[in-house]
């Protein structure tokens, strides 16, 4: 992130979002906002974690809901480098639950996640923050 | 990482995933929406299962059972398929084929599949890229429900014509 220029998307089921909180990820996520980096995202916005999406509107993020999302966990960096991790139905996210992540530079696969990241972002199960 | 390739439509997916099977020699394990298995069946991928496992490949599935697809799931069995159950089906999609070739999506929808929707689906034959999914799959596998067990809590036994 911190290397991170122009853009940075991400989709995560909500476990994932309480997750970011305990890693600093929001730190880093202003920081690039505020380098003039644009910021999107998409989760299963619920109670427990609204407060949390709150701050990543505050700080210049655009948010939306995607009603009980329980996929994959994936992030695009300037649409070259990924992080994504693929671990189905974590009910109770710890920093020593065994997790699968896979990082890589390769543009195909990033255009693949960025294309899945658009098909989510445009789908009519979305409500966007500002209805 | 080698890259791949970005597949767009259900009916190539299923195309790929045939591939897959074909090619594999010893193991295919797959993710997959109940309703992916029914457009594969028509599609002969049941066919290919067979091929492998007659040649002495192994093959193992996830997906969640419910009484609608316990048919389509009951025919793969049939043919030798080691199926587990998962509960409340997240919607992420992998077949991986000997460690090597893999076709994966983050989400299908998988209510309404027909072979014409689009989707995005990624297909490599990068092995690390597939030691990630198989590495996703095993720790699902290991807490997946034994297909027959589900079968049974669903009250349903398997239809006696299969």
């Amino acid at each position: 992130m911190l290397s991170t220029k122009e853009e940075f998307l991400w989709l995560s089921p909500r476990e994932g979002i309480k997750f970011s909180e305990v890693f600093g990820i929001l730190e880093a996520e202003t920081e690039f906002i505020e380098r003039g980096g644009e910021c999107r995202g998409i989760t299963d916005v619920t109670y427990r974690v609204v407060d949390i999406i709150r701050y990543h509107l505050d700080i210049g993020a655009d948010v939306r809901h995607f009603g009980d999302y329980r996929g994959a966990y994936f992030g695009v960096f300037d649409k070259k480098h990924v992080i994504s991790a693929i671990n189905i139905d974590i009910q109770h996210l710890r920093l020593d639950e065994p997790l699968s992540m896979l990082y890589t530079d390769d543009p195909v696969f990033a255009d693949y996640l960025v294309s899945t990241f658009e098909m989510f972002w445009r789908s009519k199960l979305f409500r966007p923050k500002s209805e | 990482m080698t890259s791949g390739t970005i597949i767009e439509t259900v009916k190539d997916a299923i195309a790929v995933a045939s591939t897959i099977i074909e090619s594999a020699e010893k193991e295919v394990c797959w993710l997959v929406p109940a309703p992916l298995l029914v457009l594969a069946a028509h599609f002969n991928l049941n066919d290919k299962s067979r091929v492998l496992i007659q040649k002495g490949g192994q093959e193992r599935g996830i997906t969640e059972i419910s009484p609608l697809y316990i048919e389509a799931v009951s025919a793969v069995i049939d043919i030798g398929v080691d199926i587990r159950h998962m509960e409340r089906y997240g919607g992420t999609f992998m077949v991986v084929g000997d460690g090597r070739q893999s076709i994966s999506s983050m989400d299908i929808n998988a209510q309404d599949l027909s072979l014409n929707d689009n989707i995005v689906a990624f297909w490599t034959e990068n092995p690390d890229y597939a030691a990630y999914l198989l590495s996703s799959f095993e720790s699902t596998w290991a807490e997946a429900t034994n297909a027959q067990k589900r079968m049974e809590e669903l009250g349903a036994d398997r239809p006696s014509h299969l």
